[in-house]
């Protein structure tokens, strides 16, 4: 029987978009892969796998490869979070606001190498590599567990490199 | 050992595969596609990419200072378009990067890449040119005259895709509330507002809260270049990046070459036309403030260089989450406003604290 309602929101692959990026396209989707396997070895989570909009410079490729107890949604995010029970993001953007506008019991994950993130970003924890950010996502999920703020590896990123 | 690389995926692909061959998509597109064709394949890995990030910027800025001494002594323009012009380098000094890795590496002695186009290009050398809307397609292709070289902006096809609608539109706004940053600005109550770029609802909701607020019209974007442009006048660009990237000169003018001579001659005559549209608009109209939450289109260029040469104060209001960090925004983009208007305390100190001359609020 499916119980723990799950719901990831990805960020949005840039292509080749005139922009700066904090991920590269393919390191992303390998992630992304890593955490799909993941999800699936769950079965009695029913997660919900967020897609990408319209907008988005790649197409999604996960609209084809979601399967069992991952289901591809384009519904909208706020309906979406009404139903999610736990909130899975995996880099500090817009959804993440949203989530906690609207009160959301969400966790957020973001990589050590990803710069241009401001340091102590609320509700952001800065994990060393996919293991760790796992780790605490099974820890949130099957026991509700959020890393205190003793827990949040914080300022490890090498904030001094940054102009000013 | 043959490097097959895979941006578009077509079943052609096969008859090359054999068993010394290398399959590296390029794109997650790609990738899925292969996964399903059942085509075994790796990623690119770290070892594939360089680490050059950090001194991008500071070496971009350098650059930039020449251009605009070169080419628009008397206009800083091209430093207001500076988000564009450093999105343009950075991509191609990126993309050039792996192209030339992996073309150097002494594992590979033939490569093929597989295009948007769906054809398969073989690589004799490395011919150079624009040609599909693939950026890195432009390192592996011959060029072709007569067609366009260049796309600025992905084309239509490559949106109509079957993904799903944008990610909620409407529904994030409210939450993001930009109407509500207004009540930070009271000494703008009943005065004549301009947002720069905005949606209905937004204005319907601020004219409910006693904002006379009107909307800058959408100008669209110019993705076209004209065919009779002749560049060859970023000679010291395509040097630098030589000495700094390795990326050699021929590569750079093959690449590099229409876009910027896109964005010399056609790009920022056409920010001054515009600018002198609203110079006029601005002076009929009388707005007592303009309120930006990006400048992303040479409108915007235009209308904020207006606002600033008939001194009426600018506004940059923050949205999404206010988390990032980006090195160039508080020198270049944020500080030419007369206010910024924060979501949150932290990030205002945050905002601060990177030495803010402007009246952050």
């Amino acid at each position: 029987m499916l119980s723990k309602k799950v719901l990831y929101v990805p960020l949005t692959y840039s292509g080749d978009s005139v922009g700066f990026r904090t991920w590269k396209d393919m390191g992303y989707y390998d992630w992304q892969d890593r955490l799909f396997g993941f999800f699936l070895e769950y079965d009695s989570w029913d997660v919900t796998w967020k897609g990408l909009p319209r907008s988005c410079h790649v197409e999604d490729p996960w609209q084809y490869k979601c399967k069992r107890n991952v289901k591809y949604s384009s519904a909208s995010l706020v309906s979406e979070l009404k139903k999610a029970e736990y909130v899975y993001l995996d880099f500090a953007s817009t959804p993440l606001l949203d989530c906690v506008k609207a009160g959301s019991n969400f966790l957020c994950t973001i990589f050590e190498g990803q710069k241009y993130l401001r340091p102590n970003v609320p509700g952001v924890v800065v994990v060393k590599d996919a293991s760790d950010a796992l780790e605490l996502l099974f820890d949130f999920v099957a026991a509700n567990i959020k890393p205190s703020i003793d827990e949040i590896v914080l300022n490890k990123v090498d904030w001094k490199k940054e102009i000013l | 050992m043959k490097l097959i690389l895979v941006e578009s995926y077509n079943e052609k692909i096969k008859d090359y595969i054999s068993h010394d061959s290398d399959v590296v998509p390029l794109n997650p597109t790609a990738s899925c596609e292969l996964e399903k064709a059942r085509i075994v394949h790796r990623s690119l890995s770290r070892h594939d990419h360089l680490e050059w990030d950090d001194n991008f910027h500071e070496w971009l800025e350098t650059w930039l200072k020449l251009f605009e001494f070169h080419h628009f002594n008397r206009s800083n323009i091209a430093h207001d378009c500076y988000a564009i012009i450093s999105g343009i380098i950075y991509n191609f000094v990126e993309k050039g990067l792996v192209y030339h890795k992996l073309m150097n590496n002494k594992k590979y002695d033939d490569f093929l890449y597989c295009g948007y186009e769906k054809q398969i290009i073989k690589v004799f050398e490395p011919a150079l040119a624009f040609k599909g809307t693939g950026l890195l397609f432009n390192f592996f292709c011959e060029p072709e005259d007569g067609k366009e070289k260049f796309v600025f902006r992905a084309d239509n096809e490559l949106f109509d895709r079957l993904t799903p609608r944008f990610r909620d539109r409407a529904y994030i706004r409210p939450v993001l509330d930009y109407i509500r940053c207004l009540r930070f600005l009271p000494a703008y109550r009943k005065k004549k507002i301009l947002f720069a770029n905005c949606i209905p609802s937004e204005i319907r909701d601020a004219k409910l809260k006693g904002y006379h607020v009107d909307v800058l019209k959408n100008f669209g974007y110019m993705s076209k270049v004209d065919p009779g442009l002749k560049g060859g006048i970023h000679y010291s660009l395509y040097k630098n990046i030589e000495d700094k990237f390795g990326i050699p000169i021929h590569t750079c003018n093959f690449v590099l070459d229409d876009i910027l001579t896109y964005f010399t001659y056609q790009y920022i005559p056409m920010v001054g036309t515009y600018e002198e549209y609203f110079d006029k608009m601005f002076r009929c109209k009388k707005y007592d403030c303009v309120v930006f939450r990006h400048r992303s289109d040479h409108y915007h260029f235009a209308a904020f260089r207006a606002a600033k040469t008939l001194k009426i104060p600018t506004v940059y209001l923050h949205h999404g989450w206010d988390a990032y960090n980006f090195p160039f925004v508080y020198k270049e983009r944020r500080g030419v406003y007369e206010h910024e208007v924060c979501l949150t305390k932290d990030y205002k100190e945050f905002v601060i604290s990177k030495g803010a001359k402007h009246n952050v609020i």
